[in-house]
């Protein structure tokens, strides 16, 4: 019978291992095979692990997204934000237009280098 | 892949994690510590470190890890991903609830467009099933007045649109700008807007914020002066909201953020986001007084009793006030809506076109991340009389790049950045949310069993 370890009771194993052994050196044909492949870091998180388990929930969460979207184009007719009854109001009493002073003083802001 | 929602811990939060003086990469006031690892649970499986954008995970593979928290930006990817959840989040749960539960406060809720489309799952529904109208009367049972952050994202979208054509036109030697909306003109002086680089970067994102200011400062000045959607939010509560929707006293408002999002509790903390006091002179008073996860939000509902999904969805869904908001705001929510919203309204305004809602015109499909690390498109949009004369061209081609999550330790992103700082971007326009997917991937959403 084959002996199957889940990564998870692989790594909880090794972690308890790791703490009492010395490490023995590594065989030279081994190093080389190594030196000849350095470990591939990927950079793009769609292909890692970690990314291909979560593609499914985040591609079916990004179809709500959008069927959203739909439901206020279909029942309402508003597909883009000057659309909105209520930005119209707020702008008529209150911030007059985009980058107008009281835009300026209430929904603008600054950054600053850190460390 | 993706198991049951499983609960994370939290732990109550308070003023006790604010940094008293400037300390490292925190300013005064601000929350430090938002997300921590349980080293009595950590097994050290290295995923957070994978996953992270900022490399602020030490210990490796074997070793208990913990955050260096200088350079973490609060994203939560860490969290979000742990297979032992073993990462815990600061929580204000208690503190609303308290004042929920206070007469004389009133309570306003500000939403996500990313929390209609996953708080379900915290209460057995498949992911990507959407709470609007039920989602609101859940929080008016529960007290609350409610702030769409969509009609946030609106308001986002006029300034940070209107600030994308400033740049574009002042570069061009514009010194004034007509904007011609809702059947009006109306002109900005953009003097200033030429001191103003492109390409120009979105700002919703407060990961991505603190990320530029800690790993790429000099691009500081490309980064949109529009506060996030959450931050508008806050004040225009405070100001316009307790005078004209709701009548109230400014200072009797409590503004809670509702967030898929982990770095907006941090982003709330920010000592400049005070504005609403500075205009209506009452010192003392914070723009949003405190941050909920959609998993706090799912907390507080089951300690309330409420379960959102017994109430109807269809008729409870009746815009108001500032329950109003477009279809370019919804996908706020998804890598690319920013981007998409903003070409939506610039595409109006540069052309004076108006097609109907459903016209596939609106659908700037190219933009869109969905699962690629970085998209790109140009958009050919034709101009109005005025501007074919005041920029001397019949269309105006723009220049547009999607950034879909920083990516494992800036994965994503690097080139881009290099490029802008080495003067070589040839982008008008970039949009960058530090998680991959967008805030419905934050880590702030319900969190799946991960096994790997």
């Amino acid at each position: 019978m084959r002996c199957e370890l889940t990564r998870r009771e692989f790594l909880k194993t090794t972690g308890i291992i790791i703490v009492g052994l010395t490490i023995p050196e590594i065989p030279s044909f081994i190093k080389e095979s190594i030196a000849q492949e350095p470990p591939k870091v990927i950079t793009n998180f769609f292909e890692t692990p970690v990314g291909k388990a979560r593609t499914l929930l985040i591609r079916k969460r990004q179809i709500g997204q959008y069927r959203d979207d739909e439901i206020m184009r279909i029942k309402y007719s508003i597909v883009a934000s000057h659309q909105n009854p209520t930005i119209q109001r707020f702008y008529k009493e209150f911030a007059k237009h985009p980058l107008s002073e009281v835009s300026e003083a209430i929904l603008h802001t600054h950054y600053k280098k850190r460390g | 892949m993706i198991g049951k929602v499983e609960r994370v811990r939290t732990f109550k939060g308070g003023p006790e994690f604010k940094v008293s003086e400037d300390e490292g990469t925190y300013r005064a006031g601000e929350l430090r510590g938002i997300i921590k690892i349980n080293k009595d649970v950590c097994v050290g499986c290295d995923t957070c470190r994978s996953v992270c954008p900022a490399g602020a995970i030490l210990g490796g593979p074997g070793e208990k890890h913990s955050i260096e928290y200088n350079k973490c930006v609060n994203c939560g990817q860490c969290l979000l991903n742990c297979p032992y959840n073993a990462i815990e989040q600061m929580s204000f749960v208690d503190l609303v609830i308290e004042k929920l539960k206070d007469k004389n406060t009133k309570v306003v809720g500000i939403i996500a467009p990313a929390v209609r489309i996953a708080l379900a799952e915290e209460f057995g529904a498949e992911p990507g099933t959407i709470t609007v109208g039920s989602l609101w009367a859940a929080l008016e049972k529960a007290g609350f007045l409610i702030y769409e952050n969509n009609f946030a994202a609106d308001q986002t979208i006029l300034e940070e649109g209107t600030e994308l054509i400033a740049r574009i036109a002042a570069k061009a030697g514009l010194k004034k700008l007509p904007v011609f909306l809702w059947g009006k003109e109306f002109e900005i002086e953009i003097e200033e807007f030429k001191d103003k680089p492109l390409p120009q970067f979105t700002s919703c994102c407060p990961a991505w914020v603190r990320y530029a200011e800690i790993f790429y400062p000099e691009i500081i000045p490309h980064i949109s002066s529009c506060k996030s959607p959450q931050q508008m939010a806050g004040p225009t509560a405070k100001t316009y909201g307790a005078k004209y929707i709701w009548h109230v006293d400014p200072k009797k408002v409590f503004t809670v953020g509702i967030m898929p999002c982990t770095a907006k509790i941090f982003e709330a903390s920010r000592p400049e986001f005070d504005s609403a006091g500075r205009f209506i002179k009452i010192a003392g008073i914070r723009d949003v007084d405190a941050v909920l996860t959609t998993r706090d939000l799912a907390e507080l509902f089951r300690r309330l009793g409420i379960n959102p999904l017994e109430i109807p969805e269809e008729k409870t869904r009746v815009p108001k006030d500032f329950k109003w908001y477009s279809g370019g705001a919804t996908i706020f929510g998804t890598s690319g809506g920013v981007m998409e919203a903003a070409v939506r309204f610039a595409f109006h305004v540069l052309s004076g076109l108006e097609p109907d809602a459903m016209s596939p015109i609106w659908d700037f499909e190219p933009v869109r991340g969905y699962i690629y690390p970085v998209v790109t498109a140009t958009i050919q949009v034709p101009l109005r009389p005025e501007y074919k004369k005041a920029l001397g061209t019949d269309k105006l081609a723009i220049k547009l790049c999607n950034v879909n999550g920083i990516g494992p330790n800036g994965g994503h992103i690097k080139n881009i950045l290099e490029a802008v700082k080495a003067g070589k971007s040839p982008y008008h326009f970039i949009e960058v949310m530090a998680c991959p997917g967008g805030c419905l991937n934050g880590g702030g959403q319900p969190k799946h069993a991960l096994e790997l």
